[in-house]
C-alpha cells in the first residue's frame, strides 16, 4: 500500500498557487526550476537586430530547429525542451535585461549560447552566483572558461589565445608563409588582447600592429588601418576580427592595389555573413582562416547531412554559424540526457564537465573538465569555388596558457544515424 | 528634559484610560515614576536635552502605543567644519527652509549655512513619515548628535545610547522593545550600538555606509584619484588643518564640479591628459565601483546612436562623482580635522587613507572592462590600456600618491564607532539599487558575513540579518529631453537613500511594521510578511529574493 505523505507547508503553499504540480497525481514533482513532468525551458540572448545581428541572427533560429527536431522524437528523457531566444541588440545594458527576463519571468532551466563578451560580461557572474548553468558562451574570450570564477560556464569557441598561438604554429609551418612580412589587425577589445596573448605565448612577432573599433567598423571601416599595412608592405595580414572586418580589409587593398596574403579569425571570415553585408562573398577567395568544425559544403560528412537536413527543415540558412548552433545544441542535450530523469541544474554542471565523452562534429575533443571547451583548429582555405578546404597539416590542439600547440590525436567518432541525444 | 506638568500628566492618564477602554494592552499609572513619558504626550513634551553635551532628543509617543520606540540616527550634516556657503543656492544648493541648519555669516565665506543639533524622528527628517509611524502605534525618537555636526558618528552614538539608557529606565511607559534606526552615516551609530548595547531590540538600516569611517571614504579618495590623474584637474585631496583646509576643500570641489559640468556641456570634451572627459569619469566610476546609472541617467536608454546606452551610463557616473566629490572634500576635510584633534596632530598629514599600493588595473574587474571596453576605446586605440598604465605607473610611489599618516589612522578608529557585520539582534537593512554614495553591495556584505557567522534566529534558525532591496523600474527613467517625465518615473531605488524616488517613505511605512512583528509575533511571521511585500505590486521592492546588487570593492 503506497501512503501519501502529509504535504508540508511549504508544499500547500506551492499547489495553492497552482505551480509545478501536475495534475496526474503519481508522477514525481519536479522542483528544479525550469524543469517540469514534461518540459525543460532553456534560453539565451542573441543579436537578432541591430549592428551585430548579421551572421548572428540566425543562431536561435537554429538551436530551436534542432530542438524543435529533437521534440519531434520525443524530446529528451520524455521532456520537451522549449527555447525562448531574446533580443539583446548587442547592447549590454539590453543583455542584462533580457537575461533577468529569461530568469525571473521565464524562469529558464539554463542559458546556453548567450554571444558576446561585453554583452555575456553583464550577466556571467550572475548566472554563477544562481547556479544557472551557464553553455557554450559564443565568445573566445578566455575569461568565461575560468572555472575557478565561473564554475557554472563553458565556452562555445576555442578561446582567442588558443587561436592566435595555432595560428602562430601554422605560420610557423608553413614554408610559404613563415618569411612574409607579417602585419596584425586586431579589435580592439578583449577579443585584440586575448590574440595579442596568444601571439606573444606562440613567439609570433608582428611587423606592424594596427586596432579597430567594433563599433565604428559600420562607419569608418578599417581603411586607414589597410593603408598603413599597404605603405608598410605587409606580406601577410593576420586580421583577428569578425567577418565585417576582414571584408573591409579585402576590399580596401582591392581598391590600393595591395594584395597581400590574409589570414583570418574563425570568426571573422563566414560567407553568409558577408551576404548579409552586401559584401561579395568572392573576396573570401585565398583566405586562410581557423575552423574546428566541418564546412557546410562537406556532403561526405556525416554530421553535416544530418545537420544540414535538420536547418533544412526549419529554414534556416546552413552556414558555419548555424552549424556550430546545431552542433552546441546537441552537445546540451546529450548532457541533459545523462542527467537522467532528475533533472537539476546541478546534474546538468556535472554531466557538463564529462562532456568530452559526448559526440559532437568537432574535429577537437571538448574538454568539460577543465571548461575550456573546444580545444583547436585545423587551418582551411577558401578556394575559388569558395569552399574552405583543410590546409593544415591535422587539426592543432592547445591550451589557453603556455601549453604546447600539438597535432591532435583525437579521433571524431563516426557520425550517429541521427542527432538525438 | 522638559518638566512633566500636571497638565500633561492628566492628558497622560486620559491617554492611559483611552488605551485601556479600547482593550489595549496598557497598564494602569499605579506606581509610574515622575517624569515618565507616557502614550499620547503631546507634541514633544517627552523631548529634551540629554545633558553633559550630548545634545537634544526628540521622542513622541502615539496614544495607541504599540510598545516599541523607534530611535533615529539621522545622516551627514555640513556642520561647524564645513560651513556651506550661501552663494552655491544657484547651483541648487539650498537649506534656507531646512529646520536642521541655521543661517551663520562666516568671515571669510559670508553667508552660510551650518547644520545645528536639530533630532529627527525618521527618514530625510520627514514630520509626515514619523507621524505615520506613530499612526501605526510606533513611538519615534531621535537624537540630534551634538552642536559640531558633521562626521558626528561618536556623537551619535554617545547621544543614542544615552537616550536608550533613559528609556530603558522608566522614561517611556509601555516601553517593550527599542529599535534603532540609522540612515546613511547614522548606520554607524545604530548598527554600533546595535552589536553593544543590550538594550538594544533590533536595527532598522537604510542605505547603510561601510562598516568604518576609512571604508567610506577610500572609494571617494580613489574615485577623485582617477578624475586627478587622467582628467589632469590639479586636485589636493587631503588638507591642511583650519580655515586654509576648508579652503583647499572647497577649491578641490569647485574643480571636479567644474571638470563634470565640461562633460556636460560637450560629451566630447577632451582632457588636458588627451583623454575623453567622458572616458575619465566612465573610468573613475567603474574602479570605484559606483552604481552604472544615476539619478537622471538610467544606463539604459539610448537616443539611437550605437554605444550610447554607455553614453547614458557615462552621464550617470559624471552624476555619482559629482557626489563622490562632495564625501571626498568637504567631509573629508570634517573628518580629518576631527582625525586632528582626536590624536593631537595639530599639523602634518591627517590622511586616514592610502593608496599607494592600490593597484587601480585590479580594482577594474574583467566584467567592468570587457562590457566597456569597446565604448571606451573609441577615445583611441588600446585607450584602456593608456589609463590603467597611467594610472598604475605610480603604484608604489608614496611621493605621488597618498600614504595615510599611521598616527591618523589609529585615530580615525579610536574616534569613529563602527561595526563587525555580525547581527546581534534581527537587523533589517534596506538598500537602493541606484545609490551613487552608500551602494546596495554594503548591505549584500553585511547579511552575507552575518550568515556566514552563524547569526541566527534562536527559534527557527532564519538569519538575523535581513535585506530588502528598492529596485529601481526595469524599464528605466531616462527620458530623454523631458525631464519632468523623467521625474515621473523615478519610482523607486534611485537616488541617495532612494532620495530621488517617489516610494521611499511609502516603503519605510510597510517595512518597518512588517519588521516589527519579529520582535512580537516572531521570525517566520515577519519573513513571510517581507515576502509578501517583495511580490507586492505598487512598492517597489525588489520581487526577486535572489538578487543581490553589485559587489563593493572596499
Amino acid at each position: 500500500m503506497r501512503f501519501i505523505r502529509p504535504l508540508t507547508a511549504l508544499g500547500s503553499l506551492a499547489l495553492l498557487a497552482g505551480t509545478a504540480t501536475p495534475a496526474s497525481g503519481m508522477v514525481r514533482v519536479p522542483t528544479e526550476t525550469g524543469v517540469t513532468a514534461t518540459t525543460i525551458t532553456l534560453g539565451t540572448h542573441l543579436p537578432l537586430t541591430g549592428p551585430a545581428s548579421p551572421g548572428y541572427k540566425d543562431v536561435g533560429a537554429a538551436i530551436k530547429a534542432y530542438f524543435d527536431y529533437v521534440n519531434a522524437k520525443g524530446g529528451i528523457n520524455h521532456r520537451k525542451v522549449n527555447f525562448i531566444v531574446k533580443d539583446d541588440k548587442y547592447d549590454p545594458a539590453q543583455t542584462k535585461r533580457v537575461v533577468s527576463s529569461l530568469i525571473l519571468q521565464d524562469k529558464v532551466f539554463a542559458i546556453m549560447s548567450g554571444l558576446g563578451t561585453a554583452t555575456h560580461s553583464t550577466v556571467v557572474k550572475d548566472l554563477n552566483r544562481r547556479g544557472i548553468p551557464d553553455l557554450m558562451v559564443l565568445s573566445g574570450y578566455s575569461g568565461f572558461a575560468n572555472a575557478h570564477k565561473y564554475p557554472d560556464t563553458w565556452p562555445g569557441f576555442p578561446s582567442y589565445i588558443a587561436e592566435a598561438k595555432i595560428m602562430s604554429k601554422f605560420i610557423a609551418d608553413t614554408d610559404s608563409l613563415k618569411s612574409l612580412k607579417a602585419c596584425l589587425l586586431y579589435q580592439d577589445d578583449d577579443f585584440g588582447r586575448d590574440a595579442a596573448k596568444g601571439f606573444a605565448i606562440g613567439g609570433m612577432s608582428f611587423a606592424a600592429k594596427a586596432g579597430y573599433n567594433a563599433a565604428l567598423l559600420a562607419s569608418s571601416g578599417v581603411k586607414a588601418q589597410i593603408a598603413g599595412f599597404a605603405a608598410q608592405k605587409c606580406e601577410l595580414v593576420v586580421v583577428f576580427g569578425v567577418t565585417a572586418a576582414t571584408a573591409s580589409a579585402i576590399g580596401t587593398a582591392k581598391a590600393l592595389g595591395f594584395s597581400p596574403t590574409w589570414l583570418a579569425s574563425a570568426v571573422g571570415a563566414d560567407k553568409k555573413t558577408l551576404d548579409d553585408l552586401n559584401v561579395p562573398k568572392a573576396l573570401l577567395t585565398g583566405v586562410y582562416s581557423p575552423n574546428f568544425l566541418p564546412v557546410a559544403e562537406d556532403a561526405s560528412d556525416g554530421y553535416i547531412a544530418l545537420i544540414t537536413k535538420i536547418l533544412g527543415a526549419a529554414n534556416v540558412p546552413v552556414t558555419s554559424y548555424t552549424i556550430g548552433a546545431v552542433n552546441d545544441a546537441y552537445l546540451v542535450a546529450q548532457a541533459i540526457k545523462a542527467v537522467g530523469k532528475k533533472l537539476t541544474r546541478k546534474g546538468l554542471i556535472a554531466a557538463m564537465a564529462k562532456a568530452a565523452n559526448f559526440k559532437t562534429a568537432a574535429f577537437v575533443p571538448f574538454k568539460g573538465a577543465t571548461h575550456q571547451g573546444y580545444s583547436g583548429y585545423y587551418i582551411g582555405r577558401y578556394g575559388a569555388d569558395l569552399v574552405q578546404k583543410r590546409v593544415s597539416a591535422g587539426v592543432y590542439e592547445t591550451d589557453s596558457g603556455s601549453g604546447p600547440v600539438q597535432l591532435s590525436t583525437f579521433n571524431r567518432p563516426a557520425a550517429p544515424a541521427n542527432l538525438l541525444p | 528634559m522638559r518638566r512633566i506638568t500636571t497638565r500633561n500628566r492628566i492628558l497622560g492618564a486620559l491617554a492611559a484610560l483611552s488605551l485601556a477602554a479600547a482593550g489595549s494592552l496598557a497598564p494602569a499609572n499605579a506606581g509610574v515614576k515622575e517624569g515618565t513619558c507616557w502614550p499620547g504626550e503631546v507634541q514633544d513634551q517627552c523631548s529634551g536635552d540629554l545633558g553633559n553635551g550630548l545634545g537634544l532628543y526628540a521622542l513622541r509617543l502615539p496614544i495607541n502605543f504599540n510598545g516599541t520606540v523607534i530611535v533615529f540616527f539621522h545622516g551627514i550634516r555640513f556642520g561647524r567644519n564645513t560651513p556651506v556657503p550661501q552663494s552655491l543656492k544657484a547651483a541648487g544648493i539650498d537649506y534656507s527652509n531646512n529646520p536642521a541648519y541655521n543661517s551663520v555669516t562666516v568671515p571669510g565665506l559670508g553667508a552660510t549655512w551650518i547644520a545645528n543639533g536639530k533630532p529627527d524622528l525618521a527618514s530625510g527628517g520627514s514630520e509626515a513619515l514619523a507621524a505615520a509611524l506613530m499612526a501605526k502605534g510606533f513611538g519615534v525618537a531621535g537624537v540630534g548628535g551634538g552642536d559640531t555636526q558633521g562626521w558626528a558618528v561618536q556623537e551619535e552614538y554617545n547621544a543614542g545610547k544615552a537616550l536608550i539608557d533613559k528609556m530603558r529606565t522608566g522614561f517611556v511607559y509601555g516601553l517593550k522593545r527599542v529599535m534603532v534606526w540609522g540612515e546613511s552615516m547614522g548606520t554607524l551609530p545604530a548598527l554600533a550600538l546595535e552589536e553593544t548595547v543590550p538594550r538594544v531590540s533590533a536595527a532598522y538600516v537604510e542605505c547603510a555606509v561601510p562598516p568604518t569611517t576609512t571604508q567610506a571614504f577610500q572609494q571617494a579618495l580613489d574615485a577623485l584619484y582617477v578624475v586627478k590623474v587622467l582628467g589632469g584637474v590639479d586636485l589636493k585631496l587631503t588638507y591642511d588643518a583650519g580655515p586654509a583646509g576648508l579652503m583647499q576643500a572647497y577649491g578641490d570641489l569647485n574643480k571636479v564640479l567644474g571638470f563634470l559640468g565640461g562633460i556636460k556641456a560637450n560629451a566630447n570634451a577632451v582632457t588636458p591628459t588627451k583623454l575623453l572627459a567622458r572616458n575619465v569619469v566612465l573610468m573613475a566610476g567603474l574602479i570605484a565601483g559606483l552604481p552604472e546609472a544615476s539619478a537622471s541617467y538610467d544606463g539604459i536608454t539610448t537616443g539611437g546612436p550605437l554605444l550610447a546606452s554607455q553614453l547614458n551610463t557615462s552621464a550617470a557616473m559624471a552624476e555619482n562623482i559629482g557626489q563622490a566629490a562632495v564625501l571626498a572634500t568637504l567631509l573629508r576635510f570634517d573628518v580629518e580635522s576631527r582625525i586632528r584633534v582626536a590624536g593631537g596632530l595639530a599639523t602634518g598629514s591627517a590622511n586616514f587613507t592610502d593608496n599607494v599600493n592600490t593597484s587601480y588595473t585590479d580594482l577594474l574587474t574583467d566584467e567592468q572592462r570587457a562590457q566597456y571596453e569597446t565604448f571606451l576605446n573609441l577615445g583611441g586605440t588600446d585607450v584602456v590600456d593608456q589609463m590603467l598604465g597611467a594610472l598604475d605607473a605610480s603604484k608604489g610611489n608614496a611621493a605621488l600618491r597618498y600614504p595615510a599618516n599611521p598616527a591618523a589612522v589609529d585615530a580615525a578608529k579610536k574616534a569613529f564607532p563602527s561595526y563587525s557585520g555580525v547581527a546581534r539582534v534581527p537587523t533589517m537593512l534596506v538598500g537602493y539599487e541606484v545609490d551613487p554614495v552608500t551602494q546596495a553591495g554594503w548591505v549584500q556584505r553585511y547579511v552575507d558575513k552575518s550568515a556566514a557567522a552563524g547569526a541566527v534566529s534562536k527559534r527557527h534558525k532564519l538569519p538575523l540579518a535581513v535585506a530588502m532591496y528598492a529596485a529601481a523600474p526595469s524599464d528605466g527613467w531616462t527620458v530623454l529631453g523631458d525631464p519632468a517625465a523623467t521625474a515621473a518615473k523615478r519610482t523607486s531605488g534611485i537616488g541617495h537613500c532612494g532620495g530621488s524616488s517617489l516610494l521611499t517613505g511609502a516603503q519605510h511605512l510597510a517595512l518597518i511594521p512588517a519588521f516589527n512583528s519579529w520582535l512580537y509575533a516572531g521570525d517566520q511571521t515577519a519573513a513571510g510578511e517581507f515576502a509578501a511585500l517583495r511580490s507586492a505590486t505598487g512598492l517597489g521592492f525588489q520581487s526577486d529574493p535572489e538578487w543581490v546588487p553589485a559587489e563593493v570593492k572596499y
